[in-house]
């Protein structure tokens, strides 16, 4: 019973990062139909934008929380100038796209090991602390930076939603979802809704670059080994719909945590993902909530 | 005399460089006029109107709009300065609110959304009803209404309709042709339409162009092109 | 032969260009002429290496018989693979293949039963017993021979074999309508041809040699371990196809030659940068992104490739 409870809040915690990551890589995709393989890189540069403030500038951790989602989103719009819009520009197809991306996968993730090493570190913070009622009450563990994981998230992406109903920008970013070339005829200026989009995206997996640094750790694969689980929970929730991800996290979390008992390998986490995925894609491969129009 | 709201002047362009569907075409559309192309199919019709969105190349000629050239202008663009477009198919946001996809309309007028959303919603009192449902759950005709009522969200001065009865259930055709009578008078705009349904187009047309092999083989007013019979032999189907 | 008595660093290096070429040349086969986008193509990589280690070194089997099934099981799995992923959307392709690959890296590492996990695994049948009894009887004749020359030479051997057996298939009628199907889905179904079948045929036969160069590798390496099967070697593998333009065979063995050859491996020996070690292999790989994406940018037909090789990898 213990055990199933505490599968429950590990599930939520990693449901909440994966969410977090999962959102701004299948808006990317909803409105530039653009599968990013440097969005986990991006998130590896989230955490160590956050090892650089609080342990090379030993400043307190709270400000990498907005240093990270600035700096990751910066990067991100300037990919859209330098390399995203100027191939959309000379009409690239598929294998193209997804290739650019693979090199600037690599490109990230080297650059950021040639600056930082290849070692697995820490922040300089307690990482150890845990909620003290949860543990009391329950007998359960909540480790504090779990517990800052599930309530950012839950603030961030509630906003994302109203963001993305709500306002102006939100509906143009749906909008190009639906169909770019209508909406350009509109009158959207989608060049800039595409910025937005990118500069969302990065802020939103900047954000959750620095929560994985602070409940996983920081080394230079942390988002690329976290990608194809994030790439589950997109495919799984339904590529192009942001609250399909944010289900397929849950979903894919859930099912990661309690699968893991019953194959009884922690190591095999990561695989469950995958695997699940794949069937989703076998039986239905625009997802739970995703349309059929965004797979074609 | 006024400008015309809308002018094409010797124009020549296509999709591909080398491949010039349009080869020399001179038409205008004055104030409140609703003029529309017929002619064959590959005649040219759509890639014309496309050729004045910004959505085929030019490659010479011009585009004037209330006499200012235009020529190149991308689409957003051309929004601002006052044309609206409704495409053949797929002219709506499916998985957006009606609500949402006039919004999206009157993107390049924010101050004007409130205001024109109630307007759209009294020209179009079906769309009221339908506000919060997704417009790709709607049906053929509410659609259109949807399309055009986006279109005009910002007020334009000249409407581009590019086969708006295309792919409709015949009991519905009528019924947009009303529509774009109404919209006319209502909104005081000047429509350029392309029409397959030659007959019924120009039956509410103030004047017509008939488009051959990328040029204008024949311009007259709605009723002079109707009852001409050369017109009616090559482009109406017979009499 | 002097020549093999001391080949040297840059030997080495020939032998890791040439276990790339054939790697490649099965990325080529697939991607290339199937128009598959298989991102999983270390899977059969890693097949090879441990299904041959395994079967040579805990069952006795011969090495010939060894590397044959590996490159059986690795074809096989291919199929399997094929199977459900080949239906599926392009870049839907690439994510699952990139993720069967990292299913069989994760397997690897946790059946310490089969594998060893990350401790790594021997292959030192060939470097112990072949090579050291080659070497003993050529000394005998007064030849000098590197403990790495059989292998290279092997390898370079293979590599012209791999090129030259691919060169031909892809000129009897089975190459001719695979590429047809690449083209044209449509057309190749209305001939009455299977396109689907012919897919899955290019996915085994690129399988096959990526097997071949997983053998290879083990025992160049003669001591392997999971981490050796990251997807960063499909990776590699599709900067030389690239490079060298898609559907090339001898632009490909010339890019393994310059990419993971001169560039990858052998920098080490030609750059001094002055940087420590572990900056210098970072800055390498920040150079084969960089150049992926130049390549993609600007050449996407390659070096040798025609631009309409790029055009119809999209359908």
């Amino acid at each position: 019973m213990d055990e199933l409870a505490q599968a429950v809040l590990n599930s939520l915690t990693a449901g909440s990062l994966y969410a977090l990551a999962a959102v701004g890589l299948t808006l990317v995709y909803g409105v530039l139909r653009l599968t990013n393989f440097a969005h986990g890189d991006m998130l590896t540069l989230g955490a160590y934008v956050g090892y650089a403030i609080n342990v090379q500038w030993n400043l307190p951790l709270a400000l990498a929380f907005v240093a990270a989602p600035v700096v990751v989103a910066a990067f991100a719009v300037g990919t859209e100038y330098v390399v995203w819009r100027p191939l959309r520009r000379a009409g690239a197809g598929l294998l193209q796209k997804l290739l650019m991306a693979i090199g600037l996968a690599l490109f990230l993730r080297y650059a950021i090991q040639f600056v930082w090493g290849g070692d697995r570190d820490f922040y300089e913070i307690d990482n150890t602390a845990t909620i003290a009622w949860v543990r009391d009450a329950f007998d359960l563990t909540l480790g504090f930076y779990d517990l800052l994981t599930i309530v950012i998230s839950l603030v961030v992406l509630v906003g994302v939603a109203l963001l993305l109903a709500r306002t102006l920008l939100g509906t143009s970013m749906r909008a190009l979802s639906d169909d770019v070339d209508l909406a350009e005829s509109s009158g959207v200026d989608t060049d800039r809704t595409v910025v937005w989009t990118w500069a969302l995206s990065g802020a939103l997996v900047g954000l959750a670059g620095v929560l994985a640094g602070a409940t996983i750790n920081v080394y230079p694969t942390l988002g690329w080994d976290l990608l194809l689980t994030i790439f589950a929970c997109v495919i799984v929730g339904g590529i192009g719909s942001a609250y399909g991800a944010l289900l397929g996290s849950y979903v894919i979390a859930f099912s990661q945590e309690f699968l893991v008992l019953v194959v009884d390998d922690q190591r095999y986490k990561t695989t469950i993902g995958f695997v699940i995925m794949v069937l989703v894609l076998l039986v239905r491969p625009q997802g739970i909530l995703g349309s059929k129009r965004a797979v074609n | 005399m006024s400008a015309p709201a809308l002018s094409i002047e010797q124009l020549v362009g296509g999709y591909v460089v080398g491949v010039d569907i349009l080869r020399g075409i001179d038409l205008r559309v004055n104030p409140c006029e609703i003029v529309t192309i017929i002619g064959p199919n590959g005649a040219g019709k759509s890639t014309l109107v496309k050729a004045a969105f910004g959505l085929a190349k030019v490659r010479t000629g011009r585009v004037l709009l209330d006499g200012d050239d235009v020529t190149g202008c991308r689409p957003n663009e051309l929004v601002r300065r006052g044309i609206g477009y409704v495409p053949q198919r797929q002219n709506v946001f499916p998985t957006l609110s009606v609500r949402d996809n006039l919004m999206i309309g009157g993107i390049t007028r924010t101050e004007l959304i409130a205001e024109r959303t109630e307007r759209m919603f009294e020209v179009f009192p079906r769309l009221k009803e339908r506000e919060k449902q997704a417009a790709g759950t709607l049906s053929g005709g509410e659609r259109q209404m949807v399309a055009f009522a986006r279109a005009l969200m910002p007020r334009p001065s000249v409407l581009l309709l590019d086969e708006p009865s295309a792919g409709l259930a015949p009991r519905i055709v009528g019924e947009v042709f009303e529509i774009i009578q109404r919209v006319r008078d209502e909104a005081n705009v000047s429509v350029l339409l392309v029409e397959q349904n030659a007959r019924r187009a120009l039956a509410i047309s103030d004047r017509g162009y008939v488009l051959d092999q990328g040029m204008t083989a024949y311009e007259g007013t709605g009723t002079e092109l109707l009852a001409d019979p050369k017109v009616g032999e090559l482009y109406l189907g017979g009499a | 032969m002097e020549l093999l008595a001391e080949i040297g660093p840059w030997g080495a290096v020939a032998t890791v260009a040439g276990i790339y070429a054939i790697f490649a040349m099965g990325l080529q086969v697939q991607v290339g002429h199937g128009g598959v986008d298989n991102f999983g193509q270390v899977a059969f990589f890693l097949i090879g290496a441990y299904a041959s280690t395994i079967l040579v070194e805990q069952h006795g089997m011969g090495l010939v018989a060894g590397t044959l099934a590996g490159m059986a099981i690795a074809m096989v799995a291919a199929v399997i693979v094929a199977l459900p992923t080949l239906r599926l959307r392009g870049d839907f392709l690439a994510i699952t293949t990139l993720a069967f690959g990292e299913i069989l890296r994760n397997v690897a590492v946790n059946e310490r039963g089969l594998t060893k996990g990350s401790a790594g695994i021997d292959a030192f049948t060939f470097r112990i017993d072949i090579v050291r009894e080659l070497r003993r009887s050529l000394r005998d004749q007064d030849i000098l021979v590197d403990r790495l020359a059989p292998l290279l030479i092997l390898t370079w051997v293979l590599v012209l074999v791999v090129a030259l057996v691919t060169w031909l298939l892809l000129r009897t009628p089975w190459g001719r309508v695979l590429r047809a199907v690449r083209e044209d889905d449509a057309a190749v179904r209305a001939l009455g041809k299977n396109a689907f079948a012919y897919r899955a045929q290019a996915m085994a036969l690129g399988a096959a040699w990526a097997a071949l160069a997983g053998t290879l590798y083990a025992w160049n390496q003669v001591h392997f371990s999971p981490s050796g099967f990251e997807p960063i070697v499909t990776f590699a593998g599709f900067v030389i196809i690239i490079a060298a333009g898609l559907g090339t065979i001898w632009g490909t063995v010339l890019m393994a030659i310059l990419i993971q050859g001169v560039l990858i491996e052998g920098s080490r020996y030609w750059l001094d940068t002055g940087l420590p070690n572990a900056q210098e292999a970072s800055l390498r790989y920040m150079v084969v992104g960089l150049a992926l994406m130049l390549i993609v940018r600007f050449r996407p037909q390659g070096l040798f490739g025609s631009r309409a090789e790029m055009a119809a990898a999209d359908e």
